[in-house]
């Protein structure tokens, strides 16, 4: 993962998102393999993390301390000025509540409280596993334009969830796993991109079917009510197939790029 | 700008109701237990109570009176370690940047601070009663058994050490103050009873326990020199009233010695478990 870049990690429930942050958190240890912060630092090493704000599963805070102590004391280890402490809680939406012991806070006002300390010392990199859990839509999009205003700023966020759509929005990678392994890694247009899906159509159907199955730039094709969905051969272009068509005498009526949803890819690549 | 432990377990603990209630209690029940103890009224010839507030005896009554309620203290380092866990406040402190170690020096420094609380709690009072209970001559004593606030500090920072343990190894507050219980009344005075009497000494609750004895009222009298030579053959040991005691610096030296075999073990157990 390179600076700048919004890197998602995406899995079914049970694939190790959260025990990957983890690893690279130093809370577990891996059994194999490494994981090395800011070109030098060891998970073990914890000097680093005052530049990461990490929010791993649900937030932990003392229950008996209002939302401003909790703070101090995270200030404390972070080595920021207090002052810092209403700046998050603005950004947040918590400033009203800045005295409400943490314990009377609702479900998704403990998230926000999160992402409050998670923003506190405008660290260069957040981690953020499942980030909008029990958040309420005004919620979710107010974490999305955190992460969208960090983005900006030039942050790394390292985000760990399962609503894809919303993975889809902020993210400039993803990583998808599943039972621990690494299904597949890289840019997001890149990997929406793969195995481009064309929907195509003629006067006469059956015909081009036939021409279909005789060409060679042909990966799959399915003939469905709104036309024929094919993918192309790696290295093969839908002007290519077009001047094909045309040779054999077909005429399409219909040419669409059917744009694949990081959801529906998700669900072939974890199938 | 450094990170600042002893700030954050202060804002942990002054702002913690049982903590705040369970040390009132202590500092309530050592009033009451001493001015009860000024109050009673004891018949014995050449002894009165009044004489156990004089210096230099009032240092080994009130550290003795103190010791009673250790456990108190025990019971609060038991409950604000095992609250880290409970709230996984540990391994979020860990998240933020928090080295294990410094989670250890925090409880370290709450062992510490109370250690200091009952430390000038036990001076101020004894102080004050020496000097209220006592007619000039006897401020001369004010240094002679002084040392005997550094053992009781001692004491305490060992049974509290001993909590912490406890609390580190089992992670529930009620399971662990069941536990130092278990130890301190029934596992090691058990334990104890099956070696040779002079073994029994360097057991480490009975090490701990021992250093604050029960003062030796017998030799403890407000009449001449002359008497205090002869009634200070009159020790419990001597009575046969209490088993054979080690000299002080030996149980010193050992309880500080298992004070820190206390904080290693501690120490290796959270560097190796899971938060």
């Amino acid at each position: 993962m390179s600076k700048g870049q919004v890197y998602g990690i995406l899995g079914p429930n049970g694939s190790g998102k959260t025990t990957t942050l983890a690893i690279a958190m130093g809370i577990i240890k891996s059994q194999r393999g490494k994981c090395v912060w800011f070109c030098q630092n060891t998970p073990a090493d914890n000097s680093w993390k005052k530049n990461v704000g990490t929010l791993i599963e649900v937030p932990y805070f003392y229950p008996y301390l209002d939302l401003v102590d909790n703070l101090k004391i995270v200030a404390e280890i972070k080595q920021v000025p207090f002052g810092d402490i209403f700046r998050v809680l603005q950004v947040a939406g918590l400033y009203e509540r800045r005295h409400s012991t943490y314990r009377t806070l609702s479900l998704g006002m403990q998230q926000r409280m999160a992402i409050a300390s998670v923003m506190l010392g405008d660290p260069d990199v957040l981690v953020l596993d499942e980030p909008t859990n029990g958040l309420d839509p005004q919620g979710i999009a107010d974490v999305r334009e955190i992460i969208l205003s960090e983005r900006e700023k030039g942050k790394t966020i390292i985000l760990a969830s399962h609503i894809l759509a919303e993975v889809e929005r902020v993210c400039t990678h993803v990583a998808v796993l599943k039972n621990g392994r690494l299904l597949a890694d890289g840019p997001v247009a890149q990997l929406l991109g793969r195995d481009e899906t064309l929907v195509i159509g003629a006067k006469d159907n059956e015909k081009l079917m036939k021409a279909l199955s005789m060409s060679e730039m042909i990966n799959t094709s399915d003939f469905r009510e709104d036309g024929i969905w094919i993918s192309l051969k790696e290295g093969f272009t839908p002007e290519q197939l077009n001047r094909y068509l045309m040779e054999q005498g077909i005429a399409l009526s219909k040419l669409e790029k059917k744009k694949k949803t990081l959801e529906s890819q998700f669900l072939e690549l974890v199938k | 700008m450094q990170t600042n432990l002893v700030r954050i377990e202060l804002i942990k603990i002054l702002k913690y109701k049982s903590f705040k209630v369970l040390l009132g209690l202590h500092l309530t029940l050592y009033f009451i237990s001493v001015l009860m103890l000024s109050q009673v009224e004891v018949q014995v010839p050449g002894f009165k109570i009044g004489n156990l507030f004089l210096f230099p005896h009032a240092w080994h009554t009130f550290v003795w009176v103190a010791g009673w309620f250790n456990l108190i203290l025990v019971i609060l380092v038991i409950m604000v370690t095992c609250n880290e866990f409970a709230f996984k406040t540990f391994r979020q402190q860990f998240i933020n940047g928090l080295k294990r170690d410094h989670l250890l020096a925090g409880k370290g420094l709450v062992i510490l601070i109370l250690a200091v609380y009952a430390f000038l709690m036990v001076m101020l009072t004894g102080t004050f009663f020496g000097i209220v209970s006592g007619s000039g001559p006897s401020l001369s004593g004010f240094f002679e058994n002084f040392h005997m606030l550094f053992v009781y500090f001692l004491q305490t920072v060992a049974y509290m050490s001993l909590g912490f343990l406890i609390a580190i190894l089992m992670r529930g507050t009620a399971l662990s103050i069941t536990m130092f219980f278990l130890l301190r009344l029934l596992i090691e005075p058990v334990i104890r009873g099956f070696f040779e009497p002079a073994a029994r000494q360097f057991f480490p609750v009975k090490t701990i326990s021992d250093l604050t004895p029960f003062p030796e009222v017998f030799s403890i009298t407000s009449e001449s020199e002359v008497m205090k030579e002869g009634a200070d053959a009159l020790t419990f040991e001597a009575m046969g009233l209490v088993s054979h005691q080690l000299p002080l610096y030996i149980n010193v030296l050992l309880a500080a010695a298992y004070t820190a075999l206390f904080i290693l073990i501690a120490r290796f157990y959270l560097q190796k478990a899971g938060l």
